[in-house]
């Protein structure tokens, strides 16, 4: 092991290189600082390696797979449908790489130095990098963002520490599909693997313990879904709290406690989606003074941490969603470099979530009841895909798109999809939000037919009760 | 086996079967898509007019009495079983 | 459109909202029963359940006579279950792609619902109604029991009260396969006797047919939520079945599924 440890400066030093480390990185060299970008495993971070990107690949897959089986229904003569476990695992991989190798030449071509190795703060805000081979190396920079994300949260059950039991980072690395698989949690990442594993061939049972899957979401969407989840052969277990986790020979018997009442779910397997946390231990924190709060650093909206020049963005401060640590790593760096009048603030109220689920969900902005509970008079808009031509189009029309919008004000508050390409269409609702666009903004803007982005302007238009493609009775006398 | 169908104006279907045998009635069958409460009432009613002498006036007496027990019928009157009956005592099948 | 203000809501009832569910016949029956033995303890409130019937199924009423009312042959051959239900009225056709079911349980003595069995008809069916107009048709109550739109009938609905508790239970034609539901069911002559048209299928009619469109049932099922909450001044939660009325409601349908239950007159 080296004793003499190597000294480099920059302008700002990341630690981190998932989507808000390695996005920080490329806005701050755009505006002209050098940077150094320190990664403890791998670029890309949780998300490239082994969330996002291989989730909404397989998830696209199967997606891809219930398509075709319905396809037989509409004149297609397509043989006996089946799958490569191998080769799927492998496509996925090679896409994983390829966006890696894409973040890494991004950070050569913006001339950011990379170092592989794990990064703690010392006491006079400098960065001590260790490497895998025993070397260090002391960051001396003038700004500091932090980075370093999350990792799965290992619950405090008896026996969930045991075989066959698969966190989320390794769900995406199957070697087979287990003929029944229990998933701890239906959340977004519980749903997506329900989904996964189901259409591969899992007979699946979801324990979640609130009174339904993705709770934080639109109880009327999240039923929707769960409803149709059912229908698809996934058993849903609500109001269901796992108490201990034990073997029989041949499966993990999940001790559940339904309504005060033991239960035992029986699986091959079990996958635990309970939620991530963020990383913050050996990050040499409390050598520097940075303030934490129930595990995640403390920020203000400019993504300043309590010590002046250090910032820290994405999943260590509480974040869920790469997209989100996406925008507060420009924000940091814009913040950290860019001259100019008034800094940005980062506004989580127009965050989007989207869910790889079939149909798919998404939603930006308030619900019902977060809307009733900030004492905001609303009014809902709401419109089917079964009355969308462009859905008939693909014969994919099962969901449907509610508007909330501020009675008085009339601005978009809330938008809320169950259907297909949710996920994509959440992106106009966003931008309405954020140009603090009114219902009727979106009313008058031409949208083309037929597609299924016209649903939005309908729900727009049910606002006032006149949506075109929704019948009204006519009153008579 | 004596049979019939009453379709109620405005009302509901009731069918009668039964068999008679010395003008006695046996095997009462009442169906059809009335509503009857308690419902339960159905086969009081039958077993009440098993065994009676198919008289119009011993019918109408049995159904009297036992709808002004407090059975509520809906979609007929208790005139209207009497009727159908009646019918089918007069028509024969089988 | 709907305009949600905080004040309205608090004055209005609160009732449970299950739904939508899928099952087959028997354990409908069987659930429907469930909750109303589960209310008559005090352990549940007032609850709307909105369901389908998977396998399609046909349901009698309890006056009925299977022989007389289904095409058991027919039945038997496309897999369709026979069941006998605990309400009156007339012989039922619940195709799982075409109908939608509903369950209504409260207290008899609920203030909105009218001691008069007939009055209690109208009272519960202007729900659906009013449901049938938020998707934009213009239905009317046709006593005894119907809802019919220009005269054809969309919806059929029974009526029972036990132990203090009132069921009431309808369908509402979505897009149903009329020839076959004609298929399952003996119509008899007497009962369209005083109809000028004797073409069966201008007696009946769907929502694909009234508003020309696909539907999603999911759609009916808000409507016919929304216009209840309406129609009622109640608001509606949506929850689940208790461990008990599930546990119940197993015990039960063992009942809905004995032939001597099923073919007792």
């Amino acid at each position: 092991m080296s004793t003499q440890s190597i000294t480099k400066s920059c302008d700002l030093a990341i630690i981190g290189a998932g989507p808000g480390g390695y996005t920080a990185a490329i806005r701050a060299a755009q505006l002209g600082a050098r940077v150094i970008l320190i990664e403890e495993k791998k670029l890309g971070g949780a998300c490239t390696n082994v969330g996002c990107i291989p989730t909404k690949t397989l998830l696209n897959l199967v997606k891809l797979l219930s398509e075709i089986k319905k396809s037989k229904n509409l004149g297609l003569k397509i043989g006996e449908v089946s799958f490569d476990l191998r080769k799927i695992i492998h496509k996925k991989n090679e896409i994983v790489t390829e966006l890696m190798q894409g973040i890494k030449f991004l950070l050569q071509s913006n001339e950011i130095h990379t170092i592989i190795g794990q990064g703690k703060l010392t006491h006079n805000k400098k960065i001590e990098v260790t490497r895998n081979d025993g070397s260090k190396e002391v960051i001396n920079a003038t700004k500091i963002i932090l980075a370093t994300g999350s990792k799965p949260m290992i619950p405090n059950i008896p026996g969930i520490d045991g075989k066959n039991i698969i966190f989320d980072e390794d769900a995406c690395d199957l070697t087979e599909i287990p003929s029944t698989l229990t998933i701890a949690g239906g959340g977004p990442e519980g749903v997506e693997f329900a989904y996964i594993y189901s259409y591969l061939g899992s007979e699946i049972t979801v324990i979640e313990m609130l009174p339904h899957i993705l709770p934080a979401e639109d109880p009327e969407i999240a039923r929707y879904l769960q409803r149709k989840m059912v229908r698809n052969g996934i058993n849903v277990e609500t109001n269901s709290r796992i108490t201990s986790v034990e073997d029989s020979s041949t499966n993990k018997l999940i001790r559940v406690v339904h309504k005060g009442k033991e239960k035992t779910v029986k699986s091959e397997k079990l996958v635990v989606t309970l939620g991530r946390t963020p990383c913050i231990s050996n990050l040499g924190l409390d050598e520097l003074g940075v303030k934490t709060s129930s595990g995640r650093i403390l920020v203000n909206k400019k993504m300043e941490t309590n010590i002046k020049d250090v910032y820290a963005i994405g999943d260590v401060i509480g974040g869920a969603y790469a997209h989100e640590a996406m925008e507060e790593g420009t924000i940091a760096a814009e913040n950290a470099f860019r001259n100019r009048k008034g800094e940005l603030f980062m506004d989580c109220s127009i965050i989007p979530r989207c869910f790889f689920t079939i149909p798919q969900v998404a939603a930006v902005g308030l619900t019902e009841e977060e809307a009733k509970k900030q004492r905001i008079n609303i009014k809902v808009g709401k419109f089917y895909f079964a009355s969308n031509a462009g859905a008939l189009t693909i014969s994919d029309s099962e969901g449907f798109i509610k508007m909330l919008v501020n009675a008085k004000s009339k601005r978009v508050i809330g938008v809320h999809i169950v259907g297909p390409n949710a996920s994509e269409l959440i992106a106009e609702a966003v931008l309405a939000m954020k140009l603090k666009a009114t219902y009727e903004d979106i009313i008058g803007t031409i949208h083309a037919h037929p597609t299924l982005s016209e649903a939005l302007k309908e729900a727009s238009m049910d606002v006032e009760g006149r949506s075109i493609h929704k019948s009204r009775h006519i009153t008579k006398t | 086996m004596h049979e019939a169908e009453l379709k109620v104006i405005g009302g509901k279907l009731i069918r009668i079967s039964f068999l008679l045998e010395d003008n006695k009635i046996s095997n009462m069958k009442i169906t059809g898509d009335f509503f009857l409460y308690p419902e339960e009432g159905i086969e009081e009613l039958e077993r009440r007019l098993n065994g009676i002498e198919a008289k119009p006036k011993k019918i109408q007496e049995i159904i009297i009495g036992f709808f002004n027990e407090g059975f509520v019928i809906i979609g007929a009157k208790p005139n209207d079983f009497t009727k159908a009956i009646l019918l089918a005592k007069n028509t024969r099948s089988s | 459109m709907r305009i949600v203000n905080k004040k309205e809501k608090n004055q209005k009832d609160n009732w449970r909202l299950l739904g939508l569910e899928v099952n087959n016949a028997s354990m409908n029956m069987a659930i429907d029963e469930a909750i109303m033995h589960c209310y008559a303890k005090g352990e549940v409130q007032n609850t709307i359940r909105f369901y389908r019937w998977h396998p399609s199924a046909v349901s009698i009423g309890y006056f009925q006579s299977v022989e007389e009312e289904v095409n058991i042959d027919f039945c038997r051959k496309m897999q369709i279950d026979i069941i006998r239900r605990i309400t009156g009225g007339g012989a039922v056709y619940h195709d799982y792609n075409g109908e939608i079911t509903y369950s209504l349980i409260v207290d008899e003595k609920n203030q909105i619902i009218p001691a008069d069995i007939l009055k209690s008809y109208e009272v519960i069916c202007k729900g659906l109604v009013a449901g049938l107009r938020d998707l934009g048709v213009e239905a009317k109550f046709s006593p005894i029991n119907d809802i019919v739109i220009k005269g054809k009938k969309i919806s059929g609905n029974a009526q029972t009260r036990r132990y203090g508790v009132l069921l009431q239970h309808g369908t509402v034609l979505i897009d149903s396969n009329i020839s076959k539901m004609f298929n399952v069911l003996r119509i008899s002559n007497e009962k369209i006797s005083d109809k000028i048209i004797k073409n069966i299928e201008d007696r009946v009619t769907n929502l694909r047919r009234v508003l020309h469109r696909k539907i999603e049932f999911e759609e009916v099922f808000f409507a016919l939520k929304s216009g209840f909450e309406k129609s009622l001044q109640i608001s509606l939660k949506e929850d689940d079945l208790t461990d008990n009325e599930r546990q119940l409601a197993f015990q039960l349908e063992k009942k809905f599924l004995d032939k001597s239950w099923i073919f007792r007159r």
